[in-house]
């Protein structure tokens, strides 16, 4: 009995609707203009995201259509109501990956918005390269080494970006951002978000910044060498002679000058900064 | 005795108008009683005469040294002869005029009038010339720096949407097209981080009542739930009451995340204006 379920339990995870064959892409992409940065747009419904930094002048994009999980009981339900009689035929695996790349000049867009595959994608660009990345579902998005500033949006899965300089705009919804500067761009303001993930920030000692912090119910850490103070609000009526002043609310700290402005929300999450 | 030489500078003198004696009777004498003699002096007569040397006007003797005195100076100084070397001549009073009322006099006179003038009256700022000027001045650095955040709330990079709201919380929050602006992002922007922005900028202005519909609306429209309790914390920071139907529709919004209405219950006293009894 035991060994006809264990044939049966193997048949069922080696039938081919669930043991699908994983199949790799692998493309390049030189730019138009070398000596400028590429821009990289990169949308996934579903799987993950890794960019690295390298000092080269071609973009490269290697992607894995994964195995695709379990099928769930509503999808069997979809399936057992076919119409159609497909007895004596066999159920090809749908191995077709949808995944399109674009190029216009220095700006590339990657996209695949199918639900049913899970495509890990990893992006080789130059430092200087400009990225905008967004997943919808599946893992996480991991930036390492760019240079360039960097929107990034992770409905379900963590953020880390490391060696980075920014701008940088990065929001999470229910898993931590970790992001490690190597230098801080003071060109243009910063912005971490994450509802109910913690927030992890390095930055250098000699960096430039202004850091302002909203927490609703985190806590926040520090170990940075600059005093938190609470930034007050002070609302003044002059036509009916009040004043209202709202104390706390948001924290601020200034690094050195404090030439540009890091803007970190939570309402959960904690709040860790470091010194590089 | 006298000797031919004597003669004949006797009569050059005379030709020259040096002397108005002529040769004397003894001198004329001796020039008859020696034919060479005589043939100079008819020479000398002769070339006298026809050249008109007589009649011809000559330099005086003191122009002549002014004259020499120059040329010694332009030869070795190479430089133009200055005003004291050239033979003063009698000015006319319309030169003087002239001189003094030229363009250029004229220009830096007027120069220094309008320094002047600025001068004073810039440190005089009770002048309503120079507080309607200041104030014009005012308008067209706020009506361009609102210009300059409206070009980079239009960007399509999120960081330069993101750069462009600080901008306008640091330099141009009274001007109504960028507020209008602000609002219409605040409820279609796709990167909540302008939003959050946009909402901190909201809450540096004094008075809010004059949207308060809008940001009361725009909460519903939110789809990220950081933004959704910035507002709310917003309206009870500026006191904007919400109404209670409001509020329960909120409640009962399926979309609406649990933290979110978790706050709105936790606040609504404040945000209904009702108070315990």
């Amino acid at each position: 009995m035991r060994k006809i379920c264990a044939l049966l339990l193997a048949a069922c995870l080696l039938s081919p609707p669930l043991l699908a064959e994983e199949r790799k892409i692998n493309h390049s992409i030189s730019l138009q203009e070398p000596a400028k940065p590429a821009h990289i747009e990169a949308s996934l419904m579903n799987g993950s995201i890794l960019v690295e930094g390298y000092d080269g002048k071609n973009v490269e994009i290697s992607a894995v259509v994964k195995p695709l999980k379990l099928i769930t009981a509503e999808n069997t339900k979809a399936e057992s109501s076919t119409t159609r009689p497909s007895k004596g035929l066999k159920k090809i695996a749908n191995t077709a990956m949808y995944l399109e790349v674009e190029k216009d000049g220095n700006q590339i867009s990657i996209d695949s918005m199918n639900k049913n595959q899970n495509i890990a994608l990893k992006i080789r660009v130059p430092f200087n390269s400009n990225l905008d990345l967004a997943l919808h579902r599946g893992d996480a998005i991991e930036i390492n080494n760019v240079h360039g500033s960097i929107e990034v949006g992770n409905h379900d899965g963590p953020i880390t970006a490391k060696g980075i300089r920014g701008p940088i705009v990065a929001e999470c919804l229910r898993h931590d951002l970790v992001v490690i500067f190597d230098q801080y761009d003071t060109s243009k303001p910063s912005s971490l978000n994450a509802h109910r993930g913690n927030i992890d920030v390095t930055l250098p000692k000699k960096s430039d910044v202004n850091i302002e912090i909203k927490t609703y119910q985190g806590e926040i850490y520090s170990g940075l060498d600059a005093e938190f103070k609470a930034v007050d609000t002070v609302d003044k009526d002059a036509s009916e002679h009040e004043q209202r002043i709202s104390f706390g609310g948001a924290m601020a700290a200034k690094l050195n000058k404090g030439t540009q402005q890091l803007l970190i929300n939570t309402y959960r999450g904690d709040i860790f900064l470091r010194n590089k | 005795m006298m000797n031919f030489e004597e003669i004949i500078t006797q009569k050059i003198q005379y030709l020259n108008g040096e002397t108005s004696q002529d040769l004397d009777d003894k001198m004329q004498a001796i020039v008859e009683a020696n034919p060479e003699l005589q043939a100079e002096i008819e020479f000398i007569e002769t070339i006298w005469q026809s050249q008109s040397l007589a009649d011809d006007h000559q330099p005086s003797p003191a122009l002549d040294a002014r004259f020499y005195q120059m040329l010694s100076l332009a030869q070795s100084s190479q430089s133009p002869p200055t005003n004291d070397m050239i033979p003063e001549t009698k000015k006319h009073w319309l030169d003087t005029v002239s001189r003094l009322f030229s363009l250029k006099p004229l220009a830096q006179f007027a120069l220094l009038v309008l320094v002047f003038f600025t001068g004073w009256n810039l440190n005089t700022p009770s002048q309503p010339l120079v507080q309607v000027t200041s104030q014009k001045l005012e308008e067209q650095i706020a009506t361009l720096n609102a210009m300059v955040a409206m070009t980079m709330l239009r960007d399509q990079s999120a960081t330069e949407r993101l750069a462009g709201v600080t901008y306008s919380a640091a330099n141009a929050q009274n001007d109504t097209g960028l507020n209008d602006l602000l609002l219409e992002l605040l409820i279609n922007d796709n990167s909540s981080a302008v939003r959050l922005a946009i909402v901190d900028a909201l809450a540096k202005r004094n008075n809010l009542h004059d949207i308060q519909s809008k940001l009361m609306f725009s909460i519903k429209k939110q789809n990220n739930p950081l933004v959704q309790m910035s507002l709310i914390r917003l309206a009870i920071q500026k006191q904007i009451l919400i109404d209670e139907n409001t509020l329960s529709a909120l409640l009962n919004d399926q979309s609406i995340d649990t933290d979110v209405k978790d706050y709105i219950r936790e606040n609504r006293r404040q945000l209904t204006g009702r108070h315990s009894v």
